[in-house]
């Protein structure tokens, strides 16, 4: 992105300084930083862009934009992770998570919805702790019911489909997310929803059994509100064939090439799963 | 003005759509003359908000007010983001598209804020021909709303109400008048209100916006949270009365309370409209006494 080339140079370079001002993060007390990017303390710094009003002096009135910026942006990455923030409560969210992600990946969209859309990638690459993957399954899990609730809606199966449906490309709707977790996780993460961080802060949170393998799929029902169901591996490997774009027959062919164990589940329940499938509009023929 | 003003409507009084009341109003379909929705909540593929919208639509006129348009940012006016807007009007039918008369992006970074703008000469020149080719692309009155501010800059060469008349006049364009931000900016930079809305272009407001603010003392935030305090309905009753009368919005976004009350507290601006109606007053305050 650059700049528009009629834009004067004395409101560019203001914007660009107050931008800098106000972008930087607060401390825990909600205070600006007391020194300027150039190292200047800041009373002196805003003095030299900003007026003092009859009250307050410039630095003053900068910091509400800058506690403003943030408290804004910390509680929307908040709302959008309800597990995330249960796991560490508001404080350490903002701290260890938040904060850092916003410093290196500062909102670029028009729209604040977007804004947690690189922080299962920012998990993978700066958060290092015991329980990294576990907030690293959190942070998707929370996304997918954000990315779920206005992702686009596609084309319903058509009701009286022919032979060539089976030769049709099928794909999942995007609004369809799969997980393969080693744990209950979205029973977890229901149980410590039914309480806000600041409860989970005085109390142990609930045990997360990793007992087994679980699939899940994440999905937008008829009512529009975001549901999830969990399903068996198989199915579930099915339905990752259809995400990526596949044919019945296609599929067909894949299992074909599997054990007869699997072979065999799929064959038994195939037609109805295709029919949950249709019913539930996971699939689309794009 | 390219628009005549008065081939634009007004609707009445309206509440800003907000989450906490939709079901309230499916339940009831209250008496409420029309609703003003925020735009970026409903620029986005698919999924509830759009299928509320067009439930919305069956009963009520809605209004567009953009939050994300940024005017005044230093970077190209984002044609992707215009197209969208320009998408929705399309849905809603929106008489009139509104948004701020502030900046809010730099290349690579949005501050999703209502950030002010230097009031110079080569700002306003910067921002109304910005302003004019919205308009002209939207196909619709455009309208910019004034902020409430907290901060003033050293190069700044006029006031606020100066710099504003003179951005809607150079781009024909509209005023969307938030009364309470007129009071807030008041308190915050030490001038009377009465100097704001004695020197505007009334002519060009299509559309004024009500709310409640916080007072911290030294500073006063709008906040959206609370019942319109009476120092604003006072310059609402003066504006609205010199402006012949436009349509007026209250607007609660915080510290939600019942609907039902949320909708009384919009329906008192009915009090002042009446009240000047019947006779000129000396001062606004008369109004409050």
């Amino acid at each position: 992105m650059t700049y528009d080339l009629r834009v004067p140079s004395a409101l560019k370079r203001e914007q660009q300084w107050f931008g800098s001002i106000i972008g930087r993060p607060i401390d825990e007390h909600s205070q600006m930083m007391s020194l300027s990017p150039s190292g200047l303390p800041m009373e002196v710094e805003a003095s030299r862009h900003l007026v003092p009003s009859p009250t307050m002096r410039p630095e003053q009135r900068i910091q509400i934009y800058n506690q403003q910026y943030w408290w804004r942006l910390l509680r929307a990455l908040q709302e959008s992770f309800p597990l995330v923030t249960r796991l560490f409560g508001y404080r350490n969210f903002n701290r260890l998570i938040a904060v850092p992600y916003l410093v290196k990946y500062p909102p670029r969209h028009w729209a604040l919805a977007p804004l947690g859309d690189r922080l299962v990638q920012w998990v993978a690459e700066e958060y290092e702790a015991p329980n990294q993957q576990l907030v690293a399954d959190a942070a998707r899990l929370d996304w997918a019911f954000v990315a779920s609730f206005t992702a686009e809606q596609w084309p319903e199966m058509p009701q009286n489909a022919g032979e060539e449906i089976t030769t049709r490309m099928l794909y999942c709707q995007p609004h369809l997310h799969l997980f393969q977790f080693g744990a209950d996780l979205l029973k977890y993460r229901q149980d410590c929803l039914e309480h806000d961080p600041d409860y989970w802060e005085a109390n142990p949170l609930p045990e997360l059994i990793c007992d087994k393998h679980h699939y899940f799929v994440v999905y937008r029902n008829p009512r529009l509100d975001i549901s999830w169901k969990e399903i068996g591996e198989i199915e579930y490997s099915l339905l990752l064939q259809f995400q990526q774009g596949a044919s019945i027959e296609q599929v067909c062919e894949w299992l074909e090439k599997q054990s007869m164990a699997v072979y065999q589940e799929a064959a038994d329940h195939l037609q109805k799963w295709f029919e949950e499938w249709t019913a539930r509009d996971w699939l689309t023929p794009g | 003005m390219g628009v005549d003003r008065k081939s634009i409507p007004n609707l009445g009084i309206g509440l800003g759509l907000r989450i906490p009341h939709y079901d309230d109003i499916f339940a009831h379909k209250p008496d409420i003359d029309w609703f003003e929705i925020i735009s970026e909540n409903f620029m986005i593929e698919g999924g509830k908000p759009l299928d509320t919208l067009r439930r919305i639509l069956e009963f009520y006129p809605v209004v567009q007010h953009g939050v994300s348009l940024a005017i005044g940012s230093p970077d190209p006016l984002d044609f992707d983001y215009l197209k969208k807007l320009k998408e929705l009007t399309k849905l809603t039918k929106t008489p009139w598209v509104s948004d701020h008369l502030c900046w809010g992006r730099l290349p690579g970074a949005h501050y999703h804020d209502l950030l002010p703008l230097p009031y110079t000469q080569e700002v306003i020149d910067y921002v109304a021909e910005r302003a004019r080719i919205v308009q002209d692309y939207l196909e619709l009155p455009f309208a910019l709303e004034n902020l409430s501010s907290y901060v003033a800059f050293k190069q700044d060469q006029m006031s606020e109400w100066e710099f504003y008349s003179a951005v809607v006049e150079k781009a024909d364009i509209f005023m969307m008048l938030d009364v309470n931000n007129i009071y807030v900016s008041s308190r915050n930079h030490g001038f009377d209100p009465r100097d704001y809305y004695n020197n505007i272009p009334l002519d060009r407001v299509i559309q004024i916006h009500l709310a409640g603010h916080s007072d911290f003392g030294d500073y006063v935030l709008d906040t959206h949270d609370y019942y319109v305090r009476d120092e604003v309905w006072a310059i609402y009753a003066e504006v609205y009365a010199r402006t012949g009368g436009v349509s007026t919005l209250l607007e609660w976004d915080d510290k939600f309370v019942t609907f039902e009350e949320t909708w009384k507290e919009a329906l008192k601006a009915k009090k002042f409209q009446k009240l000047l109606s019947n006779r000129q007053l000396e001062t606004p305050q008369e109004i409050i006494v």
